[in-house]
């Protein structure tokens, strides 16, 4: 029998993944709870074999990170990365903290009982890549990476100034990349971009 | 082979003139060798050059004079009379050749050489105005754009460079031109002499006035942007809710249809016991979805009492937690990450959180009833954390280690909300 974390902040996600975890026999609900940096302190006071963690959870904590903090303390822990949002950075972010396995909420072809499964089996399960989304004219696999970490430092809010000091590149090259996003996407100010890709959840501020 | 001697006096006195003003050259030209401190070999040469040119026609006119009076000729008079005219014409035409590559080094030195003229000359052309002075304040050089500024600065010549020195370092001139003045003191040895250099900024100002309009006008953009994008967050939680009310309402839709089967087939095709349950989860959902509100900041305190109390190690605030957010998600977590190295390394049972504040500051003191004393704590991902944050946001971090371990953060008020 696995003993299971669960770390959502949504009562009714919660309660679905909680229905799911007790249809499956192995699985023994311990905790859950909605704040993930507090995973860790229940972590320490009882056996858990499963984590299951949302992203962006209470208080605006980020599980990914409580996720790291849990496995340098306890790497025994599984854990898996429960999500409704396909922000691009999330499934590499989940992967560098080391994360077990990774799960979209509404656009996995595997079932949670199956992620689970094969996780507690030793597999890691990660989705190929994230879900394709429309921005304006274009594909959200259309960026590059440079154009994403250019488009996470507009939807923060930095300057332009901000944004070339922290990627290393002079303001006319950035300004370049985001002609080519404006391009791409048919958008006529990068106001209008921001505000669709954080609409889209392709990029959260603050995650 | 004919010698000076018997050509007509007409060609003798020629030859007399032509090496007479080829005298007067090389003088001249000796003369602007020194003047200008030219190499000794130059000098040399030019001056060699003088006494074969003095010595040459005082010979030739004495040999001259010596046989008109027919006397004999003897020593270098002879020699030189009886040398032949193609030797003076080659020697003439060396000579040209030497003062024409004389004339051109002249020529080409004056168009590289620095002077007084050459200066004035450059600096005159400079937009910007330069001015050299005495400590007195006394002129010794300044350029046509100095005068220009001086002018419109004060409405006199310029005489005296203190005025410039006590003018400022921007100046708005009456037609709307701003200027920027520098001074600076140059030491040659015991003299010091001011150097001032005033440049014309007007371009810079009117633009640096519309970078700030700009900035400003980017500045609230972000600031529209933020809230923006704080609104979409709300919106697309709301979003997700909706989404899990959708889900519900699935399958409640699925338990009617499953209960019609169930009734249809009188207990065949689906049991009672899936209907049951069908019905439970489905409360369930339904009651986990009346929950699913906004928290306040305070249920972030409440939270993580409740997981300490599960922890085994009872948190006690002495104080009120800040209600502006940042402060509060700071003070939360410092007493979070001390409360799990407490109980973690010194199996502590209680935390003691002290929270005061200043006009400036609010503080914050932690420390616990753990067993093992520590000497030395080495900040691993939680401190260290904790302590970027702080700093982050001007703040101060210590960790101390005589009698137990308590930690102190001392953290900015911005505005004196907390």
């Amino acid at each position: 029998m696995y003993n299971v974390l669960i770390v959502d902040d949504q009562r009714t996600a919660r309660t679905m993944i909680e229905n799911i975890v007790e249809g499956e026999r192995d699985y023994n609900i311990v905790y859950s709870i909605e704040n993930a940096a507090l995973a860790e302190m229940y972590c320490m006071k009882e056996k858990i074999d499963l984590v299951l963690m949302d992203v962006c959870t209470a208080h605006g904590e980020n599980g990914i990170d409580a996720a790291a903090q849990i496995k340098r303390k306890h790497p025994h822990i599984k854990i898996i990365i429960v999500t409704s949002m396909p922000e691009h950075s999330f499934i590499v972010k989940s992967k560098e903290a080391g994360c077990d396995s990774f799960w979209y909420k509404d656009f996995g072809d595997e079932s949670l009982s199956d992620v689970m499964r094969k996780t507690m089996s030793g597999q890691s399960v990660y989705p190929i890549c994230t879900p394709i989304i429309d921005i304006g004219m274009a594909n959200s696999d259309e960026f590059t990476s440079r154009e994403m970490d250019v488009l996470r430092g507009l939807v923060a809010g930095y300057s332009y100034r901000e944004i070339s000091e922290e990627l290393g590149i002079s303001e006319n090259t950035l300004k370049s990349h985001i002609k080519n996003l404006l391009s791409k996407t048919g958008y006529k100010s990068t106001m209008q971009l921001a505000v669709d890709v954080v609409n889209k959840k392709l990029i959260l501020p603050g995650f | 082979m004919k010698v000076y001697l018997s050509y007509s006096e007409g060609v003798r006195a020629l030859v007399i003139s032509l090496i007479l003003l080829f005298l007067v050259l090389s003088i001249v030209i000796l003369i602007m060798d020194i003047i200008k401190r030219r190499k000794f070999s130059i000098i040399a040469a030019d001056f060699i050059l003088i006494v074969i040119m003095f010595i040459l026609p005082f010979e030739l006119e004495l040999s001259d004079r010596l046989v008109r009076a027919g006397k004999n000729l003897k020593g270098f008079s002879l020699f030189v009379s009886e040398l032949p005219l193609w030797v003076y014409v080659v020697a003439f035409c060396i000579t040209v050749v030497y003062f024409a590559i004389r004339l051109s080094a002249l020529r080409r030195a004056k168009r590289v050489q620095i002077t007084y003229d050459s200066v004035r000359e450059a600096t005159d052309n400079l937009p910007a105005g330069i001015c050299y002075a005495h400590s007195t304040g006394r002129l010794m050089f300044a350029n046509r754009a100095m005068y220009k500024f001086y002018d419109s600065l004060c409405g006199e010549f310029l005489n005296d460079a203190k005025p410039l020195w006590d003018c400022g370092e921007n100046i708005m001139l009456d037609n709307g031109d701003v200027w920027t003045v520098k001074s600076e003191v140059i030491s040659f040895g015991d003299l010091n002499i001011i150097e001032t250099i005033a440049f014309d900024t007007t371009k810079l100002y009117n633009m640096r006035d519309e970078l700030y309009e700009r900035n400003r006008a980017l500045k609230l953009q972000q600031e529209r942007l933020s809230k923006l994008l704080t609104n979409i967050g709300i919106i697309q939680r709301e979003e997700e809710v909706l989404l899990s009310k959708v889900r519900i309402h699935d399958h409640f839709g699925r338990c009617v249809i499953a209960t019609r089967r169930f009734l249809v087939s009188d207990g065949n095709d689906i049991s009672q016991e899936e209907i049951i349950e069908m019905w439970d989860t489905a409360v369930k959902l339904l009651e986990a979805s009346m929950y699913d509100k906004e928290i306040s900041d305070n249920d972030a305190v409440s939270d993580l009492l409740e997981a300490a109390d599960v922890l085994g190690c009872k948190i006690i605030i002495d104080g009120d937690v800040p209600e502006k957010q940042e402060l509060s998600y700071l003070i939360v977590s410092l007493i979070r990450v001390a409360v799990t190295n407490a109980y973690e390394y010194a199996k502590a049972t209680e935390l003691y959180a002290n929270i005061s504040r200043d006009d400036r500051y609010v503080i914050c003191e932690i420390s616990d009833n753990g067993q093992i004393k520590a000497d030395f704590i080495r900040e691993g991902g939680g401190l260290l954390g904790i302590r970027k944050s702080i700093e982050r946001c001007g703040g101060e971090f210590v960790v101390k280690c005589d009698d137990g371990v308590k930690l102190m953060a001392k953290i900015p008020v911005e505005d004196g909300v907390i």
